[in-house]
């Protein structure tokens, strides 16, 4: 029998029990065979194609466990305004960008303000003295502030009368909307995004993650911050992306979930904020800002209502905690539900979950708890001189414990955060391998794991995917390096050769 | 003639549509006038406005021309009253001239005791959209930002107006209506916690609690969905009457007598939870339960909670005998009896608010009952 792809002369880990072959034969969308030497000739026949890995390695596919999928597609299509140190460096790339403009808005991200000496956003004067004819909407970093231009306040509803709408001294409105006004303009404003649009910058974006070797996303779409209009245009034609996204709707409305037919609801579910904004709720003070700890968003009997609903209605549920002392609301909520219920094997998840206790691990995997977390976030904010240890004084070797996880028995399975940080699963697994706090690191098959079989066990998708095996989908990725052999800090500089998605090539740079 | 500047603008003479006629500068012209409706514009002030980049001569031409346009087509009134009052040095509109203008009505309206529904309504459906939506006027910074300023205004001059509303249709008792002007508060203002008590107060007063509890629901999304919060206590408390009223009603009748408390904490207060709910307990349910308990143990109970003393026939002559004897233990043990006792009876349902202020000893207490699950009791924490 013939197959339709080869793969030969890889260092092919199975992920299964630590197993490697030499080879993998796919046949549609399934592997059909995997085996050592030259046995793989059999399955060779005219049409099929034969990808040599050179001895790199080949693993399955990348699942990415927590991606906000639309919000990465108009990032790609916005512009990045981190970069600029002055107004007028700011003002430049906007004014560049309004000579290539077409329709809609200008769309930019990634201000904060310390970047400017003035150490305050840009307000509609400044940006009008670039761009006064076409709608300009700038965001700040965690998509708090938005700031417009004066065209901009005259071509979207404006929510006036909401708190939060930053006035001058002649009470006229600066352009700088903070709060309810923030949260009112930022929904009038992506409700106002055509499907169409979300199609384009969507059907964009697929070329980058799959360069990065991601054959299925975790799409946490909807609520606080977000658009449900995301969340909504994912359900319906979610499949008519190259890649696998299982949708978690980050709402409350269990009612519309089961509508919908989904088994799972949450993701970005706010119990806590972040470190960087001092909102992750800690069980002591931040070192920068002592006398604050942080704070949980709902109360430990509204989070039980909810939770206990998700037990009895059979979903799955992903909620968003950092801190410990969000980490802790959450445990007691399943602990709760789990002694109202008795229900078990839905695989809850807490995302991020950067701040965990020894005691609450333990706890965690009593309950069978997945812990989706984001291991490159120690590459960008990780060890003594970054914004973990800022913030967290000398607990910042308490983050990300890896290696007491999994010594614990909890399934971790990674996840980038895009578009917060960049979809690079290899990223993730060097940032597991080389955590700056050394007892936290893991090896590299575990941290591989994460982001395949785990990835997959986390959405109940293990026996469809994780592992190369006969029978399960062609997800597969061949690297540029021998993972296993290349030297631990270098893991990061390794690219992804070639993507196959249920069988078809979607992404190769084979030579 | 008519005039509308609220959504898309229309000015009507004569049964005909003119606006078009006149172009976005004369259209501009008449809202400022009529922005300014009870005094002078100068022509100074109009021509900085409108034409700020022209040099004088060019921005006194174009005021003029614009002038002209306007009464060109917008002739006078049935009593030959000119639209425009203009001189050498300003401008005004006639207030005299037969017309009617969204903006100047909505202006004009102060709120007063003869105000009737149909005259605030009226006014409400003047608000179509932004004032001059969809115009901007490149290179007239000033005018651009009184278009602003005004939008903020007249958002402001709508709220004013729908809760007046809401007060008249609350005065007639027409609850109805009243929640859909509510319904049309809470679309400017998604957020507004006061608006959402007021439709749960309002459901209740139509006797429609299961709505008031779904919609309580849904505006627990909306906070949670759109600023990651959750309801204020006021709020949160008033649906938890609501909720419980209808849990109560629901059972009545039914074979299962079920009995429903609300219980609160305070932190750092020993015994306080036990205590409440021992307290709600001889309010509310029969007292065969209380009996099942020997004297000890309702002394014991009455350490925290005076109130089920009243059981004791002969407290004083106890009060010697016990005093000395009871042990927090005591207390406790007597408590998880009482619970269980009424358990074999009722269905009992406690709900704890504030759970997370809890007492150490209250949460110990209830850690035990979880972990016993205790007979025909569900406890509920909020």
């Amino acid at each position: 029998m013939g197959a339709t792809i080869i793969i030969k002369n890889g260092r092919c880990m199975t992920m299964e029990n630590k197993n490697e072959k030499d080879w993998i034969a796919i046949e549609g969308e399934e592997i059909i065979a995997l085996g050592n030497k030259d046995e793989y000739e059999a399955f060779v026949d005219r049409n099929t194609i034969v990808l040599d890995a050179k001895g790199n390695t080949v693993l399955p596919g990348f699942i990415d466990s927590h991606f906000h999928v639309i919000q990465t597609a108009l990032d790609s299509v916005s512009l990045d305004l981190s970069g600029a140190k002055t107004y007028e460096e700011l003002g430049e790339i906007i004014r560049d960008a309004c000579k290539q403009y077409t329709k809609g808005y200008i769309r930019g991200i990634h201000i904060s303000e310390e970047q400017f000496k003035e150490k305050r956003f840009p307000d509609r004067a400044i940006l009008d003295k670039y761009c006064s004819d076409v709608p300009v909407v700038l965001n700040s970093m965690e998509y708090q502030v938005s700031m417009l231009n004066t065209y901009a306040l005259l071509y979207f509803k404006i929510p006036f009368t909401a708190e939060g709408v930053e006035l001058d001294e002649k009470q006229m409105p600066t352009g700088i909307f903070r709060k309810q006004a923030n949260a009112i303009l930022r929904k009038n404003i992506l409700n106002g995004i055509p499907d169409s649009e979300r199609r384009e910058a969507t059907t964009k974006v697929m070329a980058d993650i799959l360069m990065n070797g991601i054959t299925t996303v975790n799409a946490m779409e909807g609520g606080f911050m977000y658009s449900d209009k995301d969340a909504d245009f994912l359900h319906e034609y979610g499949n008519e992306f190259p890649i696998d996204i299982v949708l978690f709707y980050q709402t409350m409305d269990i009612e519309k979930i089961k509508a919908m037919n989904l088994k799972r609801v949450g993701g970005c579910f706010y119990i806590d904020g972040t470190f960087r904004a001092r909102t992750a709720a800690l069980s002591f003070e931040y070192a920068d800002f002592p006398g604050t700890m942080g704070s949980l968003r709902m109360t430990q009997g509204e989070l039980n209502d909810f939770v206990l609903k998700c037990y009895k209605n059979g979903l799955q549920l992903a909620l968003y905690t950092i801190g410990d002392r969000a980490i802790e609301l959450a445990l007691k909520a399943h602990e709760n539900a789990y002694y109202q219920t008795g229900i078990t094997g839905l695989r809850h998840r807490l995302e991020h979950v950067e701040l965990a206790t020894k005691e609450q691990i333990i706890r965690a995997k009593k309950l069978g708890i997945v812990f989706s977390m984001r291991p490159s976030y120690e590459t960008y904010w990780g060890g003594p001189d970054k914004m973990y240890a800022q913030r967290l004084g000398d607990n910042y070797t308490r983050t990300n414990p890896f290696k007491s996880i999994v010594n614990a028995g909890v399934t971790i399975c990674g996840g980038s955060d895009s578009n917060v940080t960049e979809p690079r699963p290899l990223l993730g697994i060097h940032s597991a391998v080389n955590h700056p706090v050394e007892k936290h690191r893991v090896g590299i098959y575990e941290a591989i794991k994460m982001y395949t079989y785990n990835g997959a066990y986390a959405v109940f998708q293990e026996d469809r995917k994780g592992t190369l095996t006969p029978g399960k989908l062609a997800d597969v990725v061949i690297l540029d390096d021998d993972i296993m052999s290349v030297d631990h800090s270098k893991i990061k500089g390794i690219k992804v050769n070639a993507t196959i998605k249920s069988g078809e090539i979607l992404f190769s740079n084979l030579k | 003639m008519s005039i509308h500047f609220l959504g898309k603008v229309k000015i009507r003479y004569n049964e005909k549509n003119v606006e078009e006629k006149l172009g976005s500068k004369a259209i501009a012209l008449i809202c400022l006038l009529a922005l300014n409706r009870k005094r002078y514009v100068s022509r100074e002030k109009l021509e900085g406005y409108l034409w700020p980049d022209s040099d004088t001569e060019a921005a006194r031409y174009n005021l003029r021309y614009n002038l002209w346009l306007i009464k060109k087509n917008v002739g006078k009134d049935h009593e030959g009253r000119e639209f425009l009052y203009v001189d050498n040095e300003c401008c005004a509109i006639n207030s005299d001239y037969l017309c009617q203008c969204d903006i100047i009505d909505i202006m004009d309206f102060e709120t007063s005791p003869e105000d009737t529904i149909q005259r605030v309504m009226d006014l409400k459906l003047l608000f179509r959209g932004d004032l001059l939506e969809g115009y901007y006027f490149k290179n007239c910074d000033e005018f651009n930002d009184l278009i602003i300023f005004e939008r903020m205004k007249f958002d402001q001059h709508k709220i004013r107006i729908l809760k007046r509303l809401v007060e008249l249709y609350e005065g007639e008792d027409n609850h109805e209506d009243c929640l859909l002007v509510i319904d049309e508060i809470l679309e400017m203002e998604p957020f507004d916690e006061d608006m959402a008590l007021k439709v749960l107060n309002t459901y209740v007063e139509l006797e429609k609690p299961v709505a008031a509890v779904a919609y309580y629901n849904d505006f627990n999304d909306i906070l949670a969905n759109g600023l990651g919060v959750f309801p204020s206590e006021k709020l949160r408390n008033r649906y938890i009457e609501i909720k419980s009223s209808l849990d109560h009603h629901k059972h009545i009748g039914g074979k299962e007598s079920k009995f429903n408390l609300t219980s609160y904490c305070i932190k750092n207060i020993e015994f306080f939870w036990i205590s409440d709910v021992v307290g709600k307990i001889v309010k509310n349910i029969d007292f065969n339960c209380i009996d099942q308990l020997n004297d000890k143990e309702i002394y014991a109970l009455g350490r925290i909670q005076g109130d089920i003393l009243n059981r004791l026939n002969n407290k004083d002559s106890l009060e010697d005998v016990y005093k000395q004897d009871i042990m927090d233990v005591g207390i406790i043990n007597a408590f998880i009896k009482l619970i269980n006792c009424i358990g074999d009876k009722y269905s009992l349902t406690i709900t704890i608010l504030n759970s997370d202020h809890m007492d150490s000893t209250s949460a110990g207490v209830l850690e035990y009952l979880k972990n016993t699950k205790a007979k025909g009791l569900e406890l509920i924490e909020k």
